[in-house]
């Protein structure tokens, strides 16, 4: 009776102490953020099948875990999906939003419209709008070479606004190109320059203060289009009132700004004006 | 006729100079920022003191029509005779600015609080400096000019008036000195008056020294540095225990009745108090991207509204917490995710955590960014800088020059 009430005991506590000792967790919706206070409360990350494969999400990467494995050395890989858009994609459909790096219907040579993100991070642009007027296309064929030269390139308006500035260190810029065009040189090199179909792209490096950009545009015999200058302006990151210091006035403005969606102190780009970004003054205060 | 033609030139002369002057020191006005009606102020304009004494000087604020959301009181006090302590904010502007500091050796204190509440239109009490006196003698405490009360990015200071307080420190006389001794107040949970902690819990001892009879014993606790305690202890109380204390700069005070009638002096012991984590903190790097071989900047911060930041630790990819402070420069990073957390750790041993995180792929993988190699912002500015200070030498020349012939004309008149 003894022996079969200890045999009773210790099937009992095999049945509880298994499911540790093999380290199953078997939990439908596993929190991978124990502890840390405003990253659960803002970031915090659910699985339903505790498998965490890749990696994080850039600029809100949040996600917390005392036995996260990262990805590094020779056995990084990148995927679609990751948040990041890796050097093969167009967008990406992180677990934070869908990363567009910038991209627009009209950075793609269209008028308008919303551009979206496929499943396999390219870009679907069936709801961008083309621009009336355009069209007769075709025709074709044969090695004929434009003598004229081709009209200047444009650059979009929102970069040449009145009083346009950037706290970004690089900025997608983008405008259109006549269809004489074949290449487009900013400061005499195409290197970083792209064409789709009627509009040209690049990514530019932005110093503190002024910035000065020489666009042309070359048609298939070389001949060069009159040049288009563009000037950007980058501020100092959190200088709000742009004074080349970001001290007690900045943070006087931020208050102004706070909980709104207004860019200018919006430094993370999270849609939101808050301790965040006055975080972000923090960390460049003078 | 002549005459009036001499006083022509001579009138000219000056304008010439006037304009000059303008020019070379115009340059200098465009820092400066509009002026208000806003003031600060002290609640006294002379304490008298004992040696060795905590005193706790309010600096009150006075909108005067403006509508103030951020504002910072620089003073200078006499360092001879006074020794800062700690600052704490009042109830008007309830949040720490970045950049505060407390200097002993120039005695210089800067502090700055900001409000979310919306902006402060009526006068209110700002925060407190707690100072210890450290000898007898008079001293002086200030504000500077370099005070700020700012209303949406706006200064809105008076700067012509700038308040003063004198303070006397007067030296105890022999009687007190002897009683002071007798009563000594320790606490095991908050040992050191200076430090402070994240316990809310606070038990104080105390002892009396030499075979003085006591009747019974008062105490008091409060955020006063000076209160005369009220509340009545039996003679046999050596201890005692006070929970859940709120954040902030709390004294216990204590004295006892001897059965002569006369009593100890007062002790007051200082305990601070922070159990609130720091603000919110969010890491950045100039980059999320980049080609193995780059570098990035990494760059944090954040406040802390009552003890204040102590320090800043990184952990990358979920190795050990090591100190850093920013910006730090991230270099030598090979192909990967990076996972950078930053934890801010406050003077009572709060912490706050942030995360960013960057990718570095194989070298040339990332399309080229074009730069802009043809400003050179830096450049500008110190071509600006030397232009200015040319225009400037040859300005006070011509100042010279002018007001010389001028001298030279009428020496020879």
């Amino acid at each position: 009776m003894i022996t079969k009430r200890i045999q009773m005991l210790l099937t009992i506590l095999a049945l509880i102490v298994f499911p540790l000792s093999v380290g199953a967790i078997s939990s439908t919706s596993y929190q991978l953020d124990p502890s840390e206070n405003t990253i659960s409360i803002r970031h915090s990350l659910t699985s339903t099948t505790y498998q965490i494969d890749g990696s994080l999400e850039p600029l809100t990467g949040k996600v917390t875990s005392t036995n996260y494995a990262i990805e590094s050395g020779g056995n990084f890989k990148t995927y679609c999906g990751d948040g990041y858009v890796d050097p093969d994609e167009d967008c990406d459909r992180g677990n934070y939003g869908i990363n567009m790096n910038g991209k627009t219907c009209v950075s793609e040579g269209y008028a308008s419209g919303t551009l979206t993100c496929t499943s396999a991070c390219g870009f679907d642009t069936s709801a961008c709008v083309v621009a009336s007027g355009g069209g007769g296309g075709g025709g074709g064929g044969g090695s004929v070479v434009s003598s004229s030269a081709p009209a200047s390139p444009t650059v979009d308006a929102s970069f040449t606004v009145t009083g346009f500035y950037t706290y970004q260190n690089t900025l997608f810029i983008y405008g259109t190109i006549d269809s004489n065009t074949k290449s487009v040189e900013i400061d005499n090199s195409t290197n970083g320059v792209t064409i789709k179909s009627g509009s040209w792209q690049a990514t530019v490096s932005l110093d503190e203060g002024n910035n000065s950009f020489q666009i042309v545009a070359k048609n298939s015999s070389g001949k060069a289009s009159n040049t288009t200058t563009l000037s950007l302006y980058r501020r100092i990151m959190a200088d709000i009132n742009d004074d080349k210091t970001v001290n007690d006035y900045d943070l006087s403005k931020l208050i102004k700004l706070w909980l709104t969606n207004e860019t200018e102190g919006d430094f993370n780009v999270d849609g939101v004006v808050d301790d965040y970004d006055f975080s972000i003054l923090v960390s460049h205060w003078s | 006729m002549m005459r009036f033609k001499r006083s022509n030139n001579c009138r000219l002369s000056w304008l010439i100079i006037l304009l000059l002057m303008i020019g070379i020191f115009g340059s200098q006005i465009t820092q400066v920022y509009a002026q208000g009606k806003a003031v600060f102020s002290f609640v006294d304009n002379e304490i008298t003191v004992s040696i060795g004494e905590l005193i706790k000087v309010d600096l009150i604020v006075e909108p005067n029509d403006e509508a103030l959301d951020t504002v910072r009181a620089e003073l200078r006090f006499s360092t001879d005779i006074l020794e800062a302590q700690t600052f704490e904010l009042g109830d008007i502007f309830s949040r720490a600015t970045p950049g505060n500091q407390i200097d002993n050796t120039t005695g210089f204190i800067s502090e700055g609080g900001f409000t979310l509440e919306g902006p402060v239109t009526s006068s209110g009490h700002f925060g407190s400096i707690t100072f210890k006196t450290k000898k007898e003698g008079e001293g002086v405490i200030e504000f500077l000019s370099t005070s700020k009360l700012i209303a949406s990015g706006e200064e809105k200071i008076n700067g012509s008036n700038l308040d003063r307080l004198n303070i006397i420190v007067q030296s105890l006389d022999a009687q007190e000195q002897t009683e002071e001794d007798e009563l000594m107040v320790t606490s095991q949970t908050h040992p050191n008056e200076e430090e402070w902690s994240n316990v809310r819990d606070v038990v104080f001892e105390w002892s009396v020294e030499g075979d003085s009879s006591i009747t019974r014993f008062y105490t008091a606790l409060d955020q006063n540095p000076q209160t005369n305690p009220n509340q009545v202890l039996s003679a046999n109380t050596t201890q005692k225990i006070q929970e859940n204390i709120e954040d902030g700069i709390w004294f216990f005070h204590l004295k006892a009745q001897k059965t002569n009638g006369t009593f100890t002096n007062t002790v007051h012991y200082k305990v601070q108090i922070d159990s609130t984590s720091p603000n919110p903190i969010q890491p950045s790097t100039d980059a999320t991207q980049l080609n193995e071989g780059e570098q990035t900047i990494l760059r944090f911060g954040t406040t802390d509204d009552l003890s204040g930041i102590s320090r800043y630790e990184l952990s990358i990819n979920d190795g050990p917490f090591v100190p850093h402070a920013s910006p730090l420069t991230l270099s030598n990073l090979v192909t990967g995710d990076y996972y950078l957390k930053v934890k801010a750790i406050d003077r009572a041993g709060n912490e706050i955590y942030g995360l960013t995180t960057m990718r570095v792929y194989p070298e040339g993988s990332l399309p080229e960014t074009v730069n802009d190699k043809k400003t050179d912002s830096g450049l500008n500015e110190r071509i600006q800088s030397i232009s200015l200070l040319i225009i400037r030498i040859l300005g006070i020349a011509a100042v010279f020059g002018i007001i010389g012939v001028l001298f030279v004309k009428k020496k020879n008149k």
